[in-house]
């Protein structure tokens, strides 16, 4: 178990006040992972939505593979977009968040970048929507910003969509 | 004219949340993420129109070879 796990910023959407984005700036270069909690939901009202990050501003040489399953069956996809989760939405379900959990090992280090991400769009009382993936980021910069936003629709995220960033050390 | 849509952007030295203009970067790919979406919203539109006029025609001909209503719904289920 590390020795330190540091809450490093966390920001909530207020109510009456969507956001197009949340993202944490000037991270601390002290700590080994990173780990950010996400409970998050989308106001896009015409179809499915998606949750997207991305590094430092930058939304290329991103590759992702995903693990999928719902109550009748699994599957599995691959991308090269900033995509990381499906979430719920006013589509499909209005009032239910989604939980995201995305962990950043060697974030500092000079080496491309391995992220593992799990979510599941809880609180469905039928089949609920789990997805497991890996994002290979080819990009050796060392990491000092993340960006989140709706990755298919463009518009807002819903209000109390909640974002926490933990820095771990690992010794 | 509208607003440059926002990101709210914690630097996490100082803990404060700062509200900023979307960078072109970040501009351009929301619009192509914008065109995307409804690329695909309109061909699965499309798809689903063509599968409803599909299964219409082979209702229509159904009917025409004597099938009664309930065997085609039986056929379609």
């Amino acid at each position: 178990m590390a020795n330190t796990y540091t809450k490093l910023g966390s920001y909530m959407i207020p109510l009456g006040s969507g956001g197009t984005g949340i993202g944490f700036s000037s991270i601390p270069q002290t700590y080994n992972t990173l780990v950010l909690h996400v409970s998050v939901r989308s106001l896009y009202a015409s179809g499915y939505d998606s949750l997207g990050m991305y590094l430092n501003g930058v939304q290329t040489n991103l590759s992702n593979n995903f693990m999928n399953g719902t109550g009748t069956g699994t599957s599995s996809s691959r991308s090269t977009y900033r995509a990381i989760s499906t979430i719920n939405a006013a589509y499909n379900n209005p009032n239910m968040f989604t939980a995201v959990t995305i962990t950043i090992p060697n974030y500092t280090s000079s080496t491309f970048k391995q992220i593992m991400i799990e979510s599941f769009e809880e609180g469905q009382q039928t089949a609920g929507y789990g997805v497991l993936a890996s994002e290979l980021w080819s990009n050796t910069a060392a990491i000092n910003s993340v960006t989140f936003d709706t990755a298919t629709s463009g518009v807002n995220l819903a209000p109390y969509s909640t974002f926490t960033l933990y820095g771990l050390k690992t010794s | 004219m509208t607003d440059t849509p926002k990101i709210m952007e914690v630097d996490c030295s100082t803990g404060i949340a700062t509200e900023r203009d979307m960078t072109a970067d970040e501009l351009a790919a929301q619009a192509k993420m914008q065109a995307d979406q409804a690329a695909t919203m309109a061909a699965q539109q499309a798809a689903a129109d063509a599968k409803a006029a599909a299964a219409a025609s082979a209702a229509d001909k159904l009917a025409k070879l004597g099938l009664t209503a309930d065997e085609i719904a039986a056929l379609q289920a």
